[in-house]
C-alpha cells in the first residue's frame, strides 16, 4: 500500500457504494416515471400533430378546429385509384362529375371535418361549471377563513370537503344523474310521467322530472365535483394573506366585509386565479360524469343555435358534444387507416388542452408560492 | 394576462390603493335594516350568504349520501322482492339443479378434450384430411358457388355429365394452387404433431371436396363416416365417453323441465308487480287529474291507460303451479344416485396411463372433478330436498346475496342476479398490483427529490410529475388500447421475460395492463403526498444523523422514512383511493369479464381480465329505468365505493392529524 | 346591498333558468332525439340523419347511441322520440310499457346478420348452433371440443346494454345465460380489434363489421353469412326503430323516408346492412 497524499480522501468503501447505488436506484424511479410521461406525451403527439397541419398554405388544418365531425366517403375507380372525400364535397364533386365509376363505396364516420362541436361543448361544460363552482368555493372559502373560527361544526364543514375531495368521479357521475336528470325541478305546462312529484303555481306546475341529459345537468354535476378542490385552494391562498392587512384594515374602521373586499381579496386574488385553473385542468379530463349527464353521441347543430332559435332553457337543456366522450366514441371506430387522423388529433388536441391548462396552473402556482412571502 | 400582472405589481403597495377617494370610515355603527325585529346589517347578510355556500358543501356531501342512500338501500327489500318470487317460482330450486349441471358439463369438457386429443394424436392422417377437406370446401363456396349453381340446375344427360367433369377439373385445379406450406401452417396448429401432410389425405380430400361441389354443396357423409368409423375404433374410451354422455341426459331432462315448469310462472309474477305498481300510480295520477279540474280528455286518457292496465294483470294461483315441480324433482335423488355411480363406473374403465402424456393428464382432471362432482351433489341434494317454496326470504338473505354473490348477471332472459362480488375483488386486485407498481416508484421518486436532488433538478422534476396527474383518463385508456395492448402481449412471449407470473398471456386486455396505467396515473397522487410529509420531518433530524457518520442513504433510509411513515402510509392509502375509483381506464382495458379472478393461478392472476365496480355503472347506467331493480343495483355499488373512499379519506386525516399533533 | 346584490347575481341568474316556464319535453317540434342501440347508431342512423338534414336544413337530429335497452329506458322516460334497436322489444320491457298503459310500435329499419367471428389463423370454418351455445355458456371452453387446436376460448360478448347480446343469446344460444368466462365489449369493433389479436377469441358483430383482415367469419350450420343466405342463415335479425305510439310530426317523416326511401336504401346497403326491400325479396326466393 503506497502512502497516500490526502489522508482525507475518501475510501471507496461497501457503505459509500451502497450509498450511490440506493441513490441511483431512487433517481432512476424518478427519472422511470418521467421518462414514461414524456413516452406517452411523445407518441400521443407523434401521431396526431400531422392532423393539425396540411401541406399547402395555410398550412395549419383550421377545418380540424373550426368544423363539426363528418362522415368520409371512400371509393376506388375503375383504374383501383383510391378516393376519399368529406360528404359535402362528395356531393359537390360528384354533381361536377357525374359520369365518375365509384366501386366499393363506403363511409367512416366522423373521420372527417373536424372536433368543433365536442371542443366548443367541452368548453361550455367547463365554462358554466367553473362559474357555479367559483361563485359557490369562493364564498365558502371567504366564510371559511375569515368568519368562523374552530369549532367542531367548522372541523366537520372541513372534513367534510376534504371528503368530498376523495369520492371518485363515478360516484358523481352517478349522483348528479340521479339529481340533475331525473329530479331536478323544472317548471313545465304539464307534468310528465317521470316526475318524482309536482306542485301546481299558477298555470303551469313545478315538476320535480329532472332536465334530461343537458348541459346544465352535466355543469352541475361537474360543480359538485370540482367544489372541493376550489374551496380548499381558495382558502388556502385567503390564509396566505398576513393577519397584519386584516388588523389594520380594522383599525381603520373598516367593516369585516370591507376588509375583506379591500385587504384581503386583492391579495388572493391570484391564489384563487391558480384555483380556477386547477379546477378547470381537473374538470376538463373527466369523462365519466358527462357521459352519464351531459353527452350525444352526433348532433346536427352546434350548441350556440340552440340559443338563437329556441331561447336560453332549451340551450341549457341541450345535450352536447364533449371532447373526452368524442374520443371515446372514436375509440369504437374500425380499425381503418383513414380513421385514424381523426382519433389521433382529437386525442392529441384533447391532451394538449388539459395538459395547456395544467401547465398554466403549475406556473401560475409557483409565481404565487414565489412572491406572496411576505 | 395584463390585468393579473398588474395585481401582481400591485401586491406591495397596499394602502396607496386610492383610499383617499373615500370618505373617513366613521366609528359609528351603521344602522342596518330592520325586519322583523332583526336588525340586518351588511355585514350579517354578507357573513349569512357566505356561510350558506360553505354549509352548502357539507350539504352536498350529506345529500350526496343520503341521495346514494335511499336510491340504494331500496335495492335490499327489491332484492328481496325478487329473490322470493324467484323461490315462489321454483327458479331457485332450477338454479341449484343447474348448478349440478354446470359440474357435470365441465367434467364432461375435460373427458372430450381428452377423447380428442387421443383422436388426434392416433388417426392424425385422417383427421388432416377432414381439416383439408374444410379448407377446400371453403375455397369451392368462395369461387364456384355460382358454377355450382347452374350445374344443379342442368337437366341430367349428357351436359350435365360433361358439366361436372369441367367442375372437377377446375376445383381439382384451383385446390392445388393453395401451396403445401400455407395448408399445413394452420393444419399444424390442430395438430402440433404433423409435419407433413400425406399425398393420401390430400387426394382423398380432394375427392370429398369435389363431391361436395357435385352434390349441390352439401358435406359429403363420407366426411361423418370417417368420424364415426375413428370413434368406434377408439374402443374402450370411446364407450367410456357414451356412458358419460348417456349419465347426464336424465338431469338435462330435469333442468329441462323445471326450467319449463318456472319460467312462466316468474314471468307473471314480475309482470303483475309492475302491473299493480302502474295501477296504483295511475289511480293517484287520475285524482290528482280529479282536484286540478283537468281537461276531459287527459281524464278519459288516464282512465282508458287505467283499464288498459288492469287488463294486463293476470290471476295466478302459485300453489298450484309450484306442484308439477315437487313432482319432478322427487325423481332428482334417484337421477343425481345413478349419474354419481355411472360416472365412477365409466371412470373405471378407462385405463390410468395414456401413450399420449396430455390426455393422462387431462383425464386426472376429469376424475378430479368428478370428486368435486359427487360432493357437490350431496350438498345439493340435502338443499334440495330442504327446499320450501313458500319459505320467507328475509332482508339479511338478500343482503348477503349481493355483498357475497358470486355473479352478476343482468339482461338475463332467466334471471337477473346482482353479486358484487366479481366486481369488488376486480377492483381490489386492479388497485393492489398497480400500487405494487406505482408505491416503489413513487416513494423512490419522493426520496429522491426529497433528500439527494438538487435543488433546480427537484424544481424541474416536481412539476414533471405533478404534470402527469393531469393528463385525462379517456386518453391513458385509449393509450392503453391502442398501443401498450399490443406491446405487453408481444412483450409477454418473449422467452427473455417468461419467468413473470402471468406471462405469456393470452388476453389482451386484462389486470395487469390495466394495473400498469392505473399505476401510472396513482404515481403522482403518491409522489406528491409523500414528498410533502418527506418535507414534514424537522430538519434536526437529519443532521444529527448526518452528524453521527451516516451516509445520506442511510439517513434517508433508516431516519427520515420511518419518521415520515405515517404521511406515507396516508398518501398510499389516497393512491389507492384513487385508482379503486378511476372509471375510464378499467372500462376500457381490464377485459370486463364480471368473474371472480382465479387466484388458484398464484400470481398468474394479473393475466386475466376483470370486471370492477367503476365500470359496471359506466356500463350499465343506459340500460336501467329509473327506480328499477338494476337502477338501485348500481346506486348500491355507488354506495360501496363511496363508502370506500370516505373510510379511506377519514383514516389518513385521522393519520396526518395524529402525526402534526 | 350593492355588493350583494352583484354577488347573489350569478345566483338569480340560476334560479331564474331553472323556473322559467318552458316546456322541457320535446319544446321544439323540428328536433328529434334518436336513442338505443350501438349496431344502429355507430354507422347507418348517423349516415341517414346526415343524407335526410341535407334534404330538411329545418330538421335537427341528435343521436345517442350506446346499446339497445337505451332505446326503452329512454323511451319510458321520454327523452327520445324514436328508439334505435337491434333486437325485438322484449316481453318483460313490453309489460313496462302496457302497465303503464301505453303502445309501443315497431318500425323494421333493416335487416342483419349476426356474423360469429374467429382469429384467421383458427382452423375451425364452421360451427353448429349447439357448439355456439356450448361456447358462449360456458360449457366448451377449449377449441378443440369443435375441431380446433388444443387452446382455451376466449370468448368476447357486447356489454348487457346492446341488443345484439340479447340477439345472439336469442338466436344461438336458446335463450341461455352467458357464461362468466365472457369479456363484455363496448362496441362491434372493440370486438372485431380482440379477435384479430388473439388467434384463440371468438366473437360475434353485425355484418357490417364482418369484412376485414386478421379475422374470418365461420358458417353457422353450414350457412356463410351472405346477403344471397339471409333467408337460411340461422343468426339473421331484423333491426329496429320503436315509438311510443305511432310517429307523428317530423318524427313520422323522418321513419318513413328512413324505412323505405331509395336513398336510405342504398345507405343502409352501403353500410353493410341489407335494407328490408332486398332482404323481403332474398325471403320470397326461398319460399316460392
Amino acid at each position: 500500500m503506497t502512502a497516500s497524499e490526502n489522508p482525507f480522501k475518501a475510501k471507496r468503501s461497501w457503505t459509500q457504494f451502497r450509498g450511490k447505488l440506493g441513490v441511483g436506484t431512487f433517481g432512476a424511479a424518478t427519472y422511470f416515471i418521467l421518462f414514461c410521461a414524456v413516452l406517452i406525451f411523445g407518441q400521443i403527439a407523434y401521431k396526431g400533430l400531422p392532423t393539425f397541419f396540411k401541406s399547402e398554405a395555410p398550412y395549419v388544418n383550421t377545418e380540424f378546429f373550426t368544423s363539426n365531425p363528418e362522415i368520409l366517403r371512400v371509393w376506388h375507380d375503375a383504374e383501383g385509384n383510391k378516393f376519399s372525400m368529406p360528404d359535402k364535397d362528395f356531393d359537390i364533386w360528384r354533381e361536377k362529375n357525374p359520369d365518375a365509376v365509384i366501386l366499393d363505396p363506403h363511409a367512416l364516420n366522423y373521420s372527417a371535418g373536424g372536433i368543433a362541436g365536442p371542443l366548443v361543448g367541452t368548453a361550455l361544460l367547463v365554462f358554466f361549471c367553473m362559474i357555479i363552482a367559483l361563485s359557490i368555493g369562493i364564498s365558502a372559502a371567504i366564510y371559511l377563513s375569515e368568519y368562523c373560527g374552530k369549532g367542531r361544526i367548522m372541523s366537520l364543514i372541513r372534513l367534510s370537503i376534504l371528503n368530498l375531495a376523495g369520492v371518485p368521479s363515478i360516484v358523481f357521475a352517478l349522483f348528479g344523474w340521479g339529481i340533475f336528470c331525473h329530479a331536478a325541478p323544472v317548471i313545465v305546462d304539464h307534468v310528465d310521467e317521470r316526475s318524482l312529484f309536482a306542485f301546481s303555481i299558477g298555470s303551469s306546475y313545478l315538476s320535480f322530472q329532472g332536465w334530461g341529459t343537458s348541459l346544465l345537468a352535466g355543469s352541475c354535476t361537474l360543480a359538485i365535483m370540482v367544489l372541493p378542490v376550489i374551496i380548499t385552494a381558495c382558502e388556502e391562498s385567503l390564509r396566505a394573506v398576513p393577519g397584519g392587512f386584516r388588523e389594520a384594515s380594522f383599525a381603520l374602521g373598516s367593516s369585516q366585509w370591507q376588509t375583506i373586499r379591500k385587504a384581503v381579496l386583492p391579495y388572493a386574488l391570484p391564489g384563487i386565479l391558480t384555483a380556477t385553473v386547477l379546477g378547470i385542468t381537473r374538470v376538463a379530463g373527466e369523462t365519466a360524469p358527462i357521459m352519464l349527464t351531459a353527452t350525444s353521441t352526433d348532433k346536427t347543430d352546434m350548441p350556440m343555435q340552440a340559443l338563437q332559435n329556441e331561447g336560453v332553457w332549451a340551450f341549457f337543456t341541450q345535450s352536447v358534444q364533449a371532447l373526452p366522450f368524442h374520443i371515446y366514441t372514436l375509440a369504437k371506430l374500425p380499425d381503418d387507416p383513414l380513421s385514424k387522423p381523426m382519433q389521433n388529433g382529437a386525442t392529441f388536441a384533447f391532451l394538449l388542452l388539459v395538459m395547456g391548462f395544467a401547465f398554466i396552473s403549475i406556473v401560475l402556482r409557483n409565481r404565487v408560492r414565489k412572491k406572496l412571502k411576505w | 394576462m395584463l390585468r393579473f400582472r398588474l395585481l401582481y405589481l400591485q401586491i406591495p403597495a397596499v394602502p396607496a390603493d386610492k383610499p383617499t377617494n373615500k370618505p373617513a370610515p366613521s366609528f359609528k355603527g351603521k344602522r342596518g335594516l330592520r325586519l322583523m325585529g332583526l336588525n340586518i346589517t351588511t355585514d350579517g347578510v354578507v357573513k349569512g350568504f357566505f356561510g350558506g355556500n360553505a354549509y352548502l358543501a357539507i350539504l352536498a356531501l350529506l345529500f350526496i349520501c343520503v341521495f346514494l342512500l335511499k336510491s340504494g338501500l331500496g335495492f335490499v327489500p327489491g332484492y328481496r322482492v325478487e329473490l322470493s318470487e324467484a323461490r315462489v317460482s321454483g327458479i331457485e330450486l332450477t338454479n341449484r339443479v343447474r348448478y349440478e349441471l354446470t359440474g357435470y358439463k365441465a367434467l364432461l369438457a375435460r373427458v372430450n378434450q381428452a377423447f380428442i386429443a387421443e383422436k388426434r394424436h392416433l388417426f392424425s392422417d385422417e383427421e388432416s384430411a377432414i381439416y383439408l377437406y374444410e379448407e377446400f370446401e371453403a375455397l369451392i363456396d368462395d369461387e364456384f358457388e355460382e358454377d355450382i349453381e347452374q350445374y344443379v340446375d342442368l337437366d341430367d344427360g349428357a351436359e350435365k355429365e360433361a358439366a361436372s367433369v369441367k367442375l372437377r377439373a377446375d376445383i381439382a385445379t384451383a385446390c392445388s394452387t393453395i401451396s403445401e406450406k400455407q395448408l399445413l401452417l394452420s393444419l399444424a396448429r390442430r395438430l402440433p404433431d404433423l409435419k407433413k401432410i400425406s399425398p393420401e389425405a390430400r387426394q382423398q380430400a380432394l375427392t370429398l371436396a369435389q363431391e361436395y361441389a357435385l352434390n349441390d354443396a352439401e358435406t359429403p357423409d363420407a366426411v361423418a363416416a370417417i368420424s364415426t368409423r375413428i370413434s368406434q375404433e377408439m374402443g374402450t374410451f370411446n364407450t367410456a365417453i357414451q356412458r358419460i354422455k348417456s349419465a347426464g341426459k336424465p338431469l338435462s331432462q330435469l333442468e329441462a323441465t323445471l326450467t319449463r315448469q318456472t319460467e312462466e310462472t316468474d314471468r307473471i309474477l314480475k309482470l303483475n308487480r309492475q302491473t299493480s305498481g302502474s295501477i296504483l300510480a295511475l289511480e293517484e295520477g287520475l285524482k290528482k287529474a280529479h282536484k286540478r279540474d283537468e281537461p276531459s280528455e287527459t281524464i278519459t286518457a288516464i282512465e282508458d291507460r287505467l283499464k288498459k292496465s288492469r287488463g294486463s294483470f293476470i290471476e295466478i294461483d302459485t300453489e298450484a303451479l309450484i306442484q308439477p315441480v315437487y313432482q319432478a324433482i322427487q325423481n332428482h335423488d334417484l337421477i343425481v344416485d345413478t349419474l354419481v355411480s355411472e360416472l365412477a363406473a365409466a371412470f373405471d374403465t378407462l385405463p390410468s396411463e395414456f401413450e399420449n402424456k396430455q390426455v393422462t393428464a387431462t383425464i386426472n382432471e376429469a376424475r378430479q372433478l368428478n370428486g368435486e362432482l359427487a360432493v357437490i351433489i350431496a350438498k345439493q341434494k340435502e338443499n334440495i330436498n330442504a327446499w320450501r317454496h313458500d319459505k320467507d326470504v328475509n332482508l339479511s338473505n338478500a343482503l348477503t346475496a349481493f355483498f357475497f354473490g358470486s355473479e352478476w348477471q343482468t339482461g338475463s332472459p332467466w334471471q337477473n342476479v346482482y353479486g358484487l362480488m366479481p366486481l369488488f375483488t376486480g377492483s381490489l386486485l386492479v388497485a393492489s398490483v398497480s400500487l405494487l407498481f406505482a408505491v416503489p416508484l413513487a416513494i423512490g421518486a419522493a426520496l429522491y427529490v426529497n433528500q439527494f436532488a438538487h435543488k433546480r433538478e427537484a424544481a424541474l422534476i416536481k412539476p414533471g410529475i405533478e404534470f402527469i396527474q393531469a393528463i385525462p383518463s379517456v386518453v391513458l385508456g385509449l393509450f392503453g388500447v391502442l398501443v401498450l395492448a399490443g406491446l405487453l402481449k408481444e412483450w409477454s412471449h418473449s422467452p427473455l421475460l417468461s419467468w413473470i407470473p402471468g406471462f405469456p398471456i393470452t388476453e389482451r386486455l386484462n389486470v395487469l395492463l390495466a394495473a400498469l396505467l392505473l399505476a401510472f396515473m396513482a404515481a403522482p397522487t403518491i409522489f406528491t403526498l409523500a414528498e410533502d410529509a418527506l418535507n414534514n420531518v424537522p430538519k434536526a433530524f437529519t443532521e444529527a444523523s448526518l452528524a453521527m457518520g451516516a451516509t445520506k442513504l442511510q439517513t434517508a433510509i433508516k431516519v427520515v422514512l420511518p419518521a415520515s411513515i405515517s404521511g406515507i402510509i396516508a398518501a398510499i392509502m389516497l393512491g389507492f383511493g384513487r385508482v379503486v375509483g378511476e372509471t375510464m381506464v378499467v372500462l376500457m382495458v381490464a377485459g370486463n369479464k364480471a368473474k371472480i379472478p382465479e387466484f388458484s393461478e398464484g400470481l398468474g392472476v394479473v393475466g386475466q381480465p376483470v370486471h370492477t365496480m367503476t365500470s359496471i355503472i359506466a356500463q350499465e347506467y343506459g340500460e336501467v329505468t329509473e327506480g328499477s331493480l338494476h337502477w338501485q343495483a348500481l346506486f348500491m355499488v355507488g354506495l360501496v365505493l363511496f363508502t370506500i373512499s370516505l373510510v379511506i379519506n377519514s383514516t389518513c386525516q385521522r393519520v396526518l392529524n395524529r402525526k402534526t399533533r | 346591498m350593492k355588493h350583494i346584490s352583484s354577488l347573489t347575481a350569478h345566483a338569480a341568474v340560476i334560479a331564474g333558468l331553472i323556473l322559467s316556464p318552458t316546456n322541457l319535453v320535446n319544446a321544439d317540434e323540428s328536433k328529434i332525439d334518436i336513442k338505443g342501440s350501438d349496431t344502429l347508431g355507430a354507422k347507418l342512423v348517423p349516415q341517414l340523419k346526415n343524407a335526410y338534414v341535407k334534404d330538411h336544413p329545418s330538421v335537427k337530429i341528435d343521436i345517442l347511441a350506446q346499446g339497445s335497452s337505451h332505446a326503452f329506458s329512454n323511451l319510458d322516460a321520454g327523452t327520445a322520440d324514436i328508439g334505435m334497436s337491434s333486437r325485438k322489444v322484449k316481453q318483460q320491457e313490453l309489460d313496462k310499457f302496457e302497465a303503464k298503459g301505453k303502445a309501443l310500435v315497431e318500425h323494421v329499419a333493416a335487416w342483419d346478420m349476426i356474423a360469429v367471428i374467429v382469429n384467421e389463423t383458427n382452423p375451425v370454418r364452421k360451427l353448429s348452433l349447439t357448439q355456439i351455445e356450448g361456447i358462449f355458456t360456458g360449457t366448451i371452453t377449449n377449441w378443440s371440443e369443435v375441431g380446433g387446436p388444443d387452446a382455451t376460448i376466449s370468448v368476447y360478448t357486447r356489454n348487457t346494454s346492446s341488443g345484439t347480446y340479447k340477439s345472439f343469446s336469442k338466436l344461438a344460444m336458446s335463450k341461455k345465460d352467458y357464461g362468466t368466462n365472457c369479456q363484455k365489449l363496448e362496441g362491434n369493433q372493440p370486438i372485431v380489434t380482440e379477435v384479430t389479436k388473439n388467434a384463440n377469441g371468438i366473437g360475434y358483430v353485425g355484418y357490417a363489421y364482418a369484412k376485414g383482415d386478421g379475422f374470418k367469419t365461420v358458417k353457422v350450420e353450414g350457412v356463410s353469412a351472405k346477403v344471397s343466405k339471409i333467408a337460411e342463415y340461422p343468426l339473421a335479425r331484423k333491426l329496429y326503430y320503436y315509438t311510443v305510439g305511432e310517429p307523428s310530426g317530423e318524427a313520422a317523416k323522418f321513419l318513413e323516408w328512413a324505412t323505405s326511401s331509395d336513398t336510405a336504401s342504398n345507405i343502409v346497403a352501403e353500410i353493410g346492412f341489407i335494407p328490408t326491400p332486398v332482404a323481403q325479396k332474398a325471403m320470397g326466393t326461398l319460399t316460392k
